[in-house]
């Protein structure tokens, strides 16, 4: 690896950017078809989310604010706080399902239950990468930018994907 | 902010394993993607004639029962637009991007391998899917619900359809993969003084590409997403109840199949410009080179780009005409699509106008470049009529269509990518084809190409419809219909048969062809600025600097777009 440094940080923020719009474009795509299913159906039946959700969106933008603190000071302690956090979600998550599944909600039981449980999965998914970034970064300093950038993105999309499925 | 690329960003591999297989030099797996397009064709093709056999003798029963016909129809539209055409530019893009911008390879190599052997499995998953239970998908190449969604609807829906969504999916990864790699590095590792504005213009067609398959791809992985959990999870997304022979199939389920067409066409239209932008580029950038003449507009030609990327992105709908839409989304969806014309007029006076009154050298190349011009007409008239509301209900599901979409993402961009291969040949092998049987190969391709699908425009006014497996059993297609039908299969074996011609001089002339230097064709970019084919790392001393505009050609006079400067100071050899 013989690239210079100014040029690797340059082409990881250009990567970095085509993905964060590959991942906003996928996240547009669901709300898209939501909106028109939501609007075609005569009876659009909502699930009540499980209250956990509210608790676990505070850990995951606590877990960003955690992160951006980190990367200003160069804490180390900081990036894994946050990858903790970051993980703590993903628990809460799961547990969300759980709690779905009590209920008798599953994933074919309405299409509102569909779109959940599809949204949660492919936005935990992407969250999965973004904790493996972070990871890394706890190494690699100059790779901590971009794998924050992600980060911050999926703690917004996170937020996206609740309003598309609490207003639309 | 771009900076030149000193050093290859990997070391020369010293294995045959690391140099030819799992290699990270993006020449290497630009020729892979290639022969993996040749691979392909040589299916794709073959399932064609197995169609036009069908279309000939349905009497025969040549495939089987009738859903059998749809699988190969479908197969062979998934295996040329994704499998043939997509892989094919993206080996030219890998090959060229570097090479034309002055880098010493993409900007992450490791991704690029990945990307190339991700397109691995996904084409063994397409090719297996034949030999499964049921046989493979036969939705059609645009996948539409139900046939797609109810595992039970035909045969083909089955496990060939599990198969097919899983080597599309891998197929998406793979181009995601490649597109960050090729945006990055013409964003970020271009040499010193290589300006966005003197970027060789089949750059340009490879950047937009690349960007919108980038927003086009993602929506239609949410729709893939959304078909498997409806095929497996039981959802309905796009599945309704679905009454057959008064028996309620999938009670419950209120989706709507419309909405997977549109999430479908958001990525199909883009998709299109995709395929034909960066083979239209390669060809206007191969035209300069033979008719000693600078490129006619190249700014102005590169803006129609962005505005053709921009509006392919908002004219999804004209796919969808006939399925019910309101009036007036139709009629702003045509209107959309007309405009196309005006930058897509840009580009075709480019073309046109490179060649007013130029001594033309009718190297092989050129001649396919010639082809292709011809293509981009007959096919661009086409689509003013499928573009239209009014005509397009009157078109849509006949031969018209296939006519056209033929012409415009089979022929512009065959035709496009074997110039192309003619003409960069000489730099992947350092050796030239032979032109004879170049040219023998050009008239029995073009021609017949060109004919077969005008031919189909004409089947189409006669209101012949597609995916019918027995044409001769409508009354209505008695006359010049039944008529033209052993034309286009005879022309489609000449077609078929002609490339043996081709592969015998690729393969042939990899030993055999005349051995050549730096710049056999007298060529201006920076790729003939280093021996052929290039070693690792892509010029062996300095990087070359740019100076000069991309085509700055006088007769047989030209200036190189850049030269290599061996005095420079900065560290660059590491062959």
């Amino acid at each position: 690896m013989s690239l210079s440094v100014q040029q690797r940080a340059a082409c990881n923020r250009t990567l970095t950017m085509a993905v964060i719009v590959t991942v906003v474009m996928l996240f547009t795509g669901f709300a898209a078809a939501y909106l028109e299913r939501s609007h075609t159906t005569d009876v659009w039946q909502r699930i009540e989310l499980p209250s956990v959700l509210v608790w676990n969106t505070g850990v995951l933008v606590l877990s960003s604010v955690v992160l951006e603190w980190a990367r200003r000071r160069g804490r180390t302690d900081g990036i894994a706080w946050a990858t903790g956090l970051g993980v703590l979600f993903l628990a809460g998550q799961i547990w969300s399902w759980v709690e779905l599944r009590e209920q008798g909600v599953m994933v074919a039981s309405h299409a509102h239950a569909s779109f959940f449980y599809m949204l949660s999965g492919v936005h935990a998914l992407h969250l999965i990468g973004g904790l493996c970034a972070l990871w890394a970064a706890r190494r690699k300093r100059r790779i901590l930018p971009f794998a924050a950038g992600f980060w911050h993105v999926m703690a917004g999309v996170w937020i996206y994907v609740l309003v598309v499925l609490t207003v639309l | 902010m771009h900076e030149p690329m000193h050093e290859a960003p990997h070391a020369a591999p010293t294995t045959f394993i690391g140099k030819y297989i799992f290699s990270f030099d993006h020449k290497v797996i630009g020729i892979q993607y290639l022969l993996t397009a040749i691979l392909m064709a040589v299916v794709g093709g073959l399932l064609s004639l197995m169609i036009r056999l069908q279309l000939q003798h349905p009497e025969m029963q040549l495939l089987g029962p009738p859903e059998a016909y749809l699988a190969w129809v479908t197969m062979h539209g998934t295996i040329m637009v994704f499998f043939v055409v997509s892989l094919a530019i993206s080996g030219f893009a890998n090959f060229l991007i570097p090479l034309q911008l002055g880098a010493r390879d993409m900007a992450y190599p490791m991704l690029n391998m990945l990307s190339y052997w991700t397109i691995v499995p996904s084409v063994l998953l397409m090719l297996a899917s034949f030999f499964v239970p049921g046989g493979a998908a036969a939705a059609g190449w645009t996948m539409y619900p139900p046939l797609s969604a109810v595992p039970e609807a035909v045969p083909g829906s089955g496990l060939g359809t599990t198969f097919w969504l899983l080597g599309m999916a891998l197929f998406i990864a793979s181009f995601t993969m490649g597109g960050l790699n090729f945006l990055t590095t013409i964003v970020n590792c271009r040499t010193k003084g290589m300006t966005m504005w003197r970027m060789p213009i089949a750059v340009w067609g490879f950047f937009i590409a690349t960007v919108l398959g980038l927003l086009a791809f993602p929506p239609l992985t949410a729709a893939a997403l959304m078909l498997l959990f409806d095929r497996h999870g039981g959802t309905s997304f796009f599945v309704t109840e679905m009454v057959v022979n008064d028996q309620v199939l999938l009670p419950g389920a209120e989706g709507t199949p419309l909405l997977f067409q549109h999430l479908f066409w958001f990525l199909g239209h883009p998709e299109v410009y995709v395929l034909v932008l960066p083979c239209v580029l390669m060809t206007m950038e191969i035209i300069p080179v033979f008719t000693r003449r600078p490129m006619f507009g190249y700014r102005p030609s590169v803006w129609a780009l962005f505005v053709i990327g921009f509006l392919s992105m908002i004219v999804w709908g004209h796919h969808m005409f006939v399925t019910g839409m309101n009036p007036y989304i139709g009629e702003y969806f045509s209107i959309a699509t007309v405009i196309i014309t005006a930058p897509f007029a840009i580009l075709g006076v480019n073309l046109l106008a490179s060649l007013w009154r130029a001594k033309i050298k009718p190297a092989v190349p050129m001649l396919f470049a010639l082809a292709v011009i011809s293509a981009v007409g007959f096919g661009g008239f086409g689509g003013l009529f499928l573009g239209t509301v009014v005509s397009d209900i009157y078109f849509h599901e006949t031969y018209f269509v296939v006519g056209h979409f033929h012409l415009m993402i089979g022929t512009v961009t065959l035709l496009s990518l074997f110039g192309a291969l003619y003409f960069w040949y000489p730099k992947m092998f350092g050796r030239r084809m032979s032109e004879k049987l170049g040219r023998i190969h050009f008239w029995f391709t073009a021609v017949p190409m060109i004919t077969i699908f005008i031919l189909m425009h004409m089947q189409g006014l006669g209101g012949m419809l597609r995916r019918t497996y027995d044409p001769g059993a409508y009354d209505y297609n008695a006359g010049a219909n039944m008529m033209l039908r052993f034309p286009i299969t005879a022309m489609a074996f000449i077609l078929f048969l002609a490339q043996f011609v081709f592969f015998w001089n690729f393969f042939r002339s990899l030993k055999n062809g005349e051995e050549v230097g730096e710049n056999p064709w007298d060529a201006t970019t920076l790729e003939w600025t280093t021996p052929s084919p290039a070693g690792h790392g892509n010029w062996p001393g300095a990087l070359p600097v740019v100076e000069h505009d991309p085509y700055e050609y006088d007769g047989d006079d030209f200036t190189p777009q850049g030269r290599v400067v061996e005095t420079a100071s900065e560290e660059g050899g590491n062959a």
